[in-house]
């Protein structure tokens, strides 16, 4: 009963998102906002659209004289009314051309992105008369949609009525033709198809391990406890592998619209899909695949680094991932219907709040859709703040003090601090963007500040960006010591680095909006501030190579990956530090100079670790280890075409190609280069699959291993290998190898030990 | 990438200077740390090094590595090149956004865009002409061409919505329609090929021009960018945001809807041609196909060849 009534509640949640706000009337014609209908206005059935004098079957090259008539007999007119009387719009495609007759008094209709459309002094009118030239192609089939609006003449949009007729003229050979179906919906259907072959694959897996006693009751036994799990080490996997499908996603998204992009004045996507497809692709890989990634990491490691047996809060925990999962399919779905969200992953006012079809005239029901998806995200995220925040405080093992802890701990420690501390203001400003979209509050548009959205994104986006690194830079310490068979070198100050990051991520912000009109008086202050993070950050990779210095490095696949990552996310910071100066930025602000940079630490950083991070910890998680060939290959392979793919977009932002453009002209310069990135995007995203393919075949062929296959130090390889559920039957004691018996507790030793304290009490508790 | 840089910023533009010196700095970081880093890797790898140096013990806190002169080192270096390139940068800051020039004493264009168009009006007006030596306009009380060698050239006026052709043969066609400063107006002087040798025209102050544009080299040339500033304000739609870039000049900023004075930028045209002005702000469906040009021409009676305009960083510098 209790579930009955919070999906009815959902559902009358959802209802309400898609209602569509009133606009105001358009006499002077409407463009590619009307392609599907004069909606802004009612429809009505009592509304005719009469067409009198087009063949049904045409002579090619012949023209014909047709008159179109928009009536609504049960139309009441309005008093007073302003005269427009009726409005259309005319679309011809498949072949052959429409032109409007001047009329008497000699006014002619006006041709909006595509379409013919009426003019102020037509909308006085509801008969028009056009001229239909038949095409040349005999077997072609003009197909002409004519959307027809009556109108009372009175204020506002109520009370008209539209309609829309559709008419095929064929040629004399024409044969009937199915239409192709979107690329959007194709691309959709794909996704539904493979998470139903991942269902019927998990279900094969099943049946093979025991055919003989397969029934579906079993495989929802079997099925059954990942749903309802609460172990942080499954939560952790789910996560991870969401994450992964996401990242394939996210990736096919890219590849397509790198093949739009491959050729200069491209038409595989259209205008609509390109833009949808870049809006998802952000979206998709920043918040449905590198923050899950992570978060499968944190879940599952964190607990192990400290010895608990579990997170604090375990349900909330699963609560989390499944919020996320209902996330997804809210930021997808505008795709299925057509109408997908087009405003880009930062979502920028007031086109968003008017957004989503050419001009701004009501949101559509697909962007609304996307941005509550995010909204949501945003509840997943601050319940994992909370959860992170508290294990860390209170949970730690006997022995794991504040500068004891593992860097892999300390730095989803700060990530998930800077994430807790930045959301509100994210998800304020993204319900703000909800009620100016649904019920007509005017914080960002038509009159409120667009800036202001800016603000509160970038407070958030900017912190964001760093959350999303410094778990790598976790990573990459772990795996370069044990790598190198020595301790981090400079453990306190790889601490305060990222804690110096960590505080100073939240006064950068407006490096994001130095061109955007801000007071320049500010853009001086970030430009200050922005050049200062890159202190910590330098410190972090001296401190890195000096770990190399004077080991014995041995070459794993992980370890690979994250020399791979010394070089890419040093070449990013780089490229970084051109930016908060103003007349550079002047150039590169919104070119693919930004795109090259943010793929650099992005990819370069954030997922090269992440790549590290499956190599390493798999062993721990699946008790064997990935394939060490195909994780060589793997390697050399992507990290070589992510470079051939993204170096090139340095020179081509510099040459002025603009971000998020659906294609450029011929004569602009940029096509060699952007082929050329096309082709190795390719590459780099084929080689995903190898990946994918290791990490399915090593589940059950690679190499056993036994709790510590590395030769790390923390407590996770004190384990066995996959761990047991409690992680730690009996919490561990971790010892020191530093002889501190001579030296006072400091002042972080003392708070530790009163935190402890605190959590002594409450640990028995949690295990239940 | 030689050829790709025809299509960067002018080199006399601030970006141009400042590139230089960011490259300069960044490659010497770059190659101190990839070189620390390949010496590391090679020097200090399984077998070159003998593994007796394990000191990692499964469940204990390793021993601490540290040197407190490295650190500091490696602290203080960064910084002190972080301070250098930020007083570099602040240099730029000024001269971009600081030190705005007054629009009365400059050339000055308002921008207005609109889903997906670049409108143009001219707070200015501006007379231009080819520099050569082999044609000259002069229009004045009366319209006078001249032409130096050769026949079979014609001269094209047009004056607002007058046209007249006239034949020209060697030395100076007079013709009495009197200039108007008002009207928008010019001759085109083409070859029997209809080949266009020679241009002179007239943009008169608060012409409107829209997607391609003119303005003039060597002196301070500002715009005054609004976000659909003329549209039907129905009290909802009051514009989307879009971003004016000239890339010649490396110079963008945001238009702001609903901003009333709009936002302001300038740029300092130095040679002659012909650039592109993209849209830099997503601004919906027809964003990437919201471009335009600019075409720098020399005022009447001068040449964009003669002196050298734009930021030379050094002095300029110096003075903020």
């Amino acid at each position: 009963m209790k579930h009955i009534r919070s999906i009815a509640v959902l559902a009358l949640l959802m209802l309400a998102l898609f209602a569509v706000p009133q606009m105001n009337a358009l006499p002077t014609g409407v463009g590619s906002a009307g392609d599907k209908g004069c909606y802004c206005h009612d429809k009505s059935a009592s509304t005719i659209i009469t067409v009198d004098g087009l063949p049904e079957v045409f002579e090619s090259g012949s023209e014909y004289t047709f008159n179109v008539s928009v009536t609504n007999p049960t139309l009441v007119r309005a008093t007073p009314n302003n005269g427009n009387v009726a409005g259309f719009r005319i679309l011809i495609s498949g072949g052959g051309v429409i032109a409007h007759l001047e009329d008497a008094q000699g006014n002619s209709a006006k041709e909006m992105s595509g379409g013919l459309t009426h003019t102020e002094e037509l909308n006085n009118f509801d008969t028009w008369t056009f001229v239909y030239t038949a095409p040349a192609d005999d077997t072609a089939v003009s197909t002409i949609t004519i959307h027809g609006n009556a109108v009372n003449g009175g204020d506002g949009n109520a009370n008209d009525g539209y309609a829309t007729k559709i008419i095929d003229v064929a040629g004399p050979n024409a044969s009937a033709k199915a239409s192709s179906a979107s690329a959007l919906v194709i691309l959709m259907t794909v996704i539904g198809l493979a998470v139903g072959l991942i269902l019927v694959g998990v279900m094969w897996v099943f049946y093979t391990r025991n055919p003989e006693t397969f029934s579906i009751g079993n495989f929802w036994s079997y099925i059954k406890p990942w749903l309802t799990t609460h172990d942080h080490k499954e939560i952790g996997l789910l996560y991870f592998l969401f994450g992964l499908f996401f990242f394939l996603v996210g990736g096919l998204l890219a590849l397509l619209f790198r093949i739009q992009l491959a050729l200069p004045e491209n038409d595989f996507l259209t205008m609509d899909e390109y833009n949808s497809f870049f809006t998802l692709h952000g979206t998709t890989m920043i918040f449905l695949a590198a923050m899950p990634m992570i978060a499968g990491f944190m879940n599952y490691i964190l607990p192990l680094q400290i010895g608990a047996q579990d997170l604090a809060f375990p349900r909330i925990n699963a609560l989390g991932f499944w919020l996320l999962v209902a996330a997804a399919p809210l930021i997808f779905t505008g795709v299925w219907s057509g109408e997908s969200a087009d405003i880009t992953w930062v979502m920028y006012p007031p086109y968003s709040t008017l957004a989503g079809l050419g001009t701004a005239q009501g949101p559509n029901s697909g962007t609304i859709a996307f941005i509550s998806g995010i909204a949501l995200l945003g509840a997943s995220s601050t319940l994992s703040g909370i959860n992170f925040i508290t294990t860390a405080f209170t949970m730690r093992a006997p022995g794991v003090t504040w500068m004891k802890m593992p860097l892999f701990t300390w730095s989803v420690l700060i990530s998930v601090f800077m994430l807790y501390v930045s959301l509100p203001a994210f998800v304020i400003g993204v319900f703000f963007l909800l009620f100016d979209s649904t019920i007509g509050t005017v914080f960002f548009t038509s009159g409120g500040d667009p800036l202001l959205f800016q603000h509160l994104f970038w407070f958030f986006g900017h912190p964001e960006v760093y959350v999303v690194v410094v778990p790598a830079f976790g990573i990459v310490s772990e795996v370069l010591a044990t790598s190198a068979r020595r301790s981090i070198f400079g453990y306190k100050s790889m601490v305060y680095a990222m804690v110096g990051i960590g505080l100073v991520g939240f006064i950068v912000w407006g490096h994001h909006m130095l061109t955007s009109g801000m007071d320049p008086y500010w853009r001086s202050i970030f430009m200050l501030t922005t050049m200062g993070v890159a202190i910590p950050t330098g410190v972090k990779i001296f401190n890195w190579l000096a770990t190399l210095w004077g080991g014995s490095l041995i070459f794993k696949t992980h370890t690979l990956w994250s020399l791979g990552f010394l070089i890419t996310f040093t070449l990013g910071g780089l490229s970084g530090m051109f930016f908060p100066v103003a007349g550079l930025d002047t150039q590169f602000h919104d070119g693919y100079f930004v795109v090259a940079h943010f793929h650099y630490v992005f990819i370069g950083g954030t997922v090269f670790a992440l790549f590290s991070a499956i190599y390493y910890w798999y062993p721990k998680a699946m008790g064997r280890k990935l394939n060490e060939n195909l994780g060589m290959w793997h390697f050399l392979i992507a990290f070589s075409s992510f470079n051939g793919a993204f170096w090139p977009m340095h020179a081509v932002g510099i040459m002025g190609m603009p971000r998020r453009t659906h294609t450029y002209a011929a004569d602009s310069g940029f096509a060699e280069l952007n082929m050329a990135i096309s082709i190795f995007a390719m590459i780099f995203g084929l080689s995903q699959l190898i990946l994918v393919w290791n990490l399915i075949h090593s589940s059950k062929n690679g190499e056993k291993v036994g709790k510590d296959p590395w030769g790390g130090w923390s407590l996770e390889w004190a384990t066995t290998s996959p761990p047991p559920t409690p992680s730690f039957a009996v919490i561990p004691t971790q010892l020191d190898a530093n002889d501190e018996s001579h030296r006072e507790p400091g002042v972080l030793d003392k708070i530790g030990k009163k935190l402890w304290a605190i959590g002594e009490k409450d640990n028995e508790e949690v295990s239940q | 990438m030689g050829a790709s840089r025809e299509l960067w910023p002018d080199e006399n533009s601030l970006f141009d200077v400042l590139y230089d010196k960011f490259m300069f700095w960044s490659i010497l970081v770059g190659v101190f740390t990839f070189t620390w880093m390949f010496i590391a890797i090679l020097r200090f790898r399984d077998g070159i090094e003998p593994a007796g140096k394990e000191e990692l013990k499964v469940g204990t806190f390793p021993k601490e590595r540290h040197n407190l002169k490295l650190e500091l080192a490696w602290f203080a270096g960064p910084t002190v090149l972080i301070i250098w390139v930020t007083y570099i940068a602040f240099g730029s800051m000024n001269i971009i956004w600081g030190a705005i020039p007054d629009p009365d004493e400059t050339f000055t264009i308002e921008v207005n865009g609109v889903q997906w168009e670049w409108e143009y009006r001219y707070k200015d007006g501006l007379t231009w002409e080819d520099p050569s030596a082999d044609f000259d306009v002069a229009w004045s009380d009366s319209l006078e061409i001249y032409a130096a060698s050769g026949v079979g050239f014609t001269a094209n006026v047009i004056q607002g919505s007058n046209t007249w052709s006239l034949d020209l043969i060697d030395g100076i066609i007079t013709n009495n329609s009197a200039f108007d400063d008002y009207i928008n107006s010019s001759v085109t002087i083409t070859d029997a090929d209809n080949n266009i040798l020679h241009t002179w025209a007239h943009i008169p102050e608060g012409q409107l021009m829209i997607k391609h544009f003119f303005i003039p080299c060597d002196e301070d040339v500002m715009f005054n960018l609004h976000s659909d500033k003329y549209g039907d304000k129905n009290g909802v739609y009051q514009g989307v945001q879009h971003a004016f870039w000239l890339q010649e000049w490396g110079n963008k900023e945001d238009l702001v809807p609903g901003l009333d004075g709009g936002t302001w930028m300038y740029v300092q045209p130095n040679d002659a041609g012909t650039f592109p002005v993209r849209c830099a702000e997503y601004c919906g469906e027809y964003h990437s196909v919201m471009t335009g040009t600019v075409t720098v021409v020399a005022k009447e009676g001068y040449s964009c060849d003669t002196a050298d305009y734009g930021v030379v960083f050094a002095n300029k510098l110096k003075e903020a």
